[in-house]
């Protein structure tokens, strides 16, 4: 288990500025006006924070943690949760990797434990599914 | 169709033509040295029906040792002789692919059952996706390798079993990495729609023919394909397979940094458009629930698609999986047409400005950054040193070269007749063999790395590339 995620808000504050200088000075010369359009801070935190989030929902992600038969499992217990509208536990999914984008102190363990628990209970309901599939 | 999808149809085309042809010589800035080999080895057909290396009208060829495959070069010939030999010829077969990729692509959906909308959003989708764009715009065996595959795709779902075939055995000509895709999808759909197999099987052995003979028989052909495979990675081999796979299909890889290789894609943006996240999401969930062979074959294609990149060191690789970009895009505009019908008309106005957005996004980094960020991945430069030197080369007896100026460029930009040799008066050295003069009569040019001291030699030129940095500074003494 991984305690300490390398995606999370403050490596996020520490790269935007450098991602922000890149793109600017990429730019020369141009049109300031399109360059603070196209090159602005929200939008290079928005599209940061939306990475980073993702990143820990993503398949290689999965894949890396739980293996290509968790990745099997977690795509079939997603759909039998879609399918029969469990929602309690789909909010927790989409919440869990929400933790690290806050800056909560001494948050490893705790991050850790949610996102993990939530990974695996999706991989148990694709056992259900699988199991409902065979024997039912 | 009706009169408006006709005219939508049109347009879409026009737009894709557009993106694909603009400054298309200028931008990427510069031919790469596989761009530069085709085109050596197309202007040697055109010249004496044979290849750089004296071969008559070869199968396999063998530019720089690595064998590239033919449908590319012969077609690029075929362009040499109409536009002339030039930049535009090379890089004209993978544009004029990509425009009918996406006229393919309209043609292919209509053939999954989905509806006329779903199949305009499609080709409104690959006509502007960065994946597509990045390799139409220069010379990628790939992308016209994917135009043969949609086709053969396409008439083998309208039971044309025999020209689909056709069809694949001609992408087989086209590109390496398609000798994994078409024996797996074939086996899909002969599985699938359950059609007589060993006619059409005994057909394709004796288009491929030629193709197996030149490629399994002969030991060297199969260097770039030994040399690549993912067994050279450290670590159980099914665990790099698997995870290389997977890694086609990270979020990051294909929302956010796409394919980080300089000369597949702007490094900033993914492979696909962020908005089209919930599009893919939606898409996938249609699919599944109104499961059918077409969707089997939809998946199938993203999924087959994405295997040669799995099975090389590099992963994941844009240019290798180029065959999901499709399904990707009728995926994607199955979920933007199921979901629409879940929201008010009035809201779905919003929908073009975020298109336009991420249009605007693409192009300015396309345009602005990418070619000074990344000119020295397209070896920038290089051009403008051989024709630097063919201006001044009259008042000179020698020209030292150092090793990095490729022989491919001198060859090709002089131009150099195929079958002959550089001309004595080029040296190649490298820092061991620094030119010192033997003769003091004579006046020599030296072409100097940009890390090397010139010392007393007088300095004529420095070439610089698109970044700004100093390719080469050409020296005489």
């Amino acid at each position: 288990m991984i305690f300490d995620f390398s995606c999370d808000i403050g490596h996020i504050k520490n790269d935007v500025p450098h991602q922000l200088w890149e793109a600017i000075s990429a730019d020369g010369n141009a049109n300031t006006l399109v360059t603070r359009f196209l090159h602005n801070t929200p939008s290079f935190y928005a599209n940061n924070l939306l990475r980073c989030y993702l990143s820990y929902l993503s398949p290689d992600f999965i894949n890396q943690t739980f293996t290509i038969l968790g990745l099997i499992l977690f795509g079939l217990g997603l759909w039998y949760l879609i399918i029969n509208k469990k929602w309690l536990i789909l909010i927790w999914l989409l919440a869990a990797p929400l933790s690290p984008l806050f800056d909560i102190p001494n948050n490893g363990l705790f991050q850790t434990i949610i996102l993990y628990s939530v990974l695996v209970l999706v991989m148990i309901f694709g056992v259900r599914n699988l199991w409902e599939f065979f024997f039912s | 169709m009706k009169k408006k999808e006709i005219i939508c149809f049109f347009l879409i085309i026009f737009l894709a033509a557009f993106l694909r042809l603009y400054k298309i010589t200028l931008n990427p800035p510069h031919l790469y040295w596989d761009e530069a080999s085709i085109a050596y080895n197309a202007y040697s057909i055109n010249l004496t029906g044979k290849d750089e290396w004296g071969e008559q009208l070869p199968i396999l060829f063998k530019a720089f040792g690595e064998y590239k495959f033919p449908v590319y070069i012969y077609a690029t010939a075929l362009f040499q002789k109409l536009v002339g030999f030039n930049d535009l010829a090379i890089r004209l077969s993978s544009a004029l692919a990509g425009i009918l990729t996406v006229v393919m692509i309209y043609f292919l959906t209509k053939q999954f059952k989905l509806s006329s909308k779903i199949a305009l959003t499609a080709m409104l989708f690959l006509a502007i996706s960065p994946w597509h764009l990045q390799f139409s715009r220069a010379g990628f065996e790939a992308n016209v390798a994917v135009l043969f595959l949609t086709t053969g795709l396409y008439l083998f779902l309208r039971r044309n079993i025999l020209l689909s075939l056709l069809f694949f055995a001609v992408s087989v000509y086209t590109y390496q990495g398609v000798l994994i895709t078409v024996p797996l999808i074939l086996a899909v759909l002969f599985f699938l729609f359950r059609q007589k197999i060993v006619f059409p099987l005994f057909f394709l052995i004796i288009l491929l023919l030629p193709f197996i003979f030149s490629y399994f028989f002969s030991p060297d052909t199969q260097t770039r394909a030994r040399g690549e495979n993912f067994f050279h990675m450290p670590g159980s081999p099914v665990a790099n397979f698997i995870s290389n796979y997977t890694a086609n299909f990270s979020l990051d890889y294909l929302f956010f940094h796409g394919d980080q290789d300089g000369r597949h894609s702007v490094k900033k943006i993914g492979e696909l458009y962020l908005w089209q996240l919930p599009l893919v999401l939606a898409g996938i969930y249609i699919l599944f629930r109104h499961r059918s062979k077409h969707s089997f074959v939809i998946f199938s294609v993203i999924l087959i698609g994405s295997l040669p990149p799995a099975l090389t060191v590099v992963s994941p690789h844009a240019l290798r999986g180029l065959l999901a970009v499709v399904g990707w895009q009728i995926v994607s505009a199955t979920g933007m047409v199921y979901l629409s019908h879940y929201f008010p008309k009035k809201l779905f106005f919003l929908a073009t400005p975020i298109l336009i957005y991420g249009l605007i996004i693409y192009l300015h980094l396309y345009y602005i950054h990418s070619p000074v960020a990344y000119a020295a991945d397209w070896q920038d430069g290089q051009k403008q040193t051989v024709n630097f030197l063919k201006t001044i080369e009259k008042n000179y007896d020698k020209i030292y070269v150092y090793k990095d100026l490729q022989p491919i460029y001198l060859r090709l930009y002089w131009p150099i007749l195929p079958g002959t040799l550089l001309m004595s008066k080029f040296i190649y050295f490298d820092f061991k063999n620094i030119p010192v003069k033997t003769n003091l009569a004579e006046k020599d040019l030296v072409v100097l790395p940009p890390w090397a001291n010139g010392g007393s030699w007088n300095l004529l030129q420095q070439i610089k590339n698109a970044t700004g940095d100093t390719v080469f500074s050409v020296y005489d003494f």
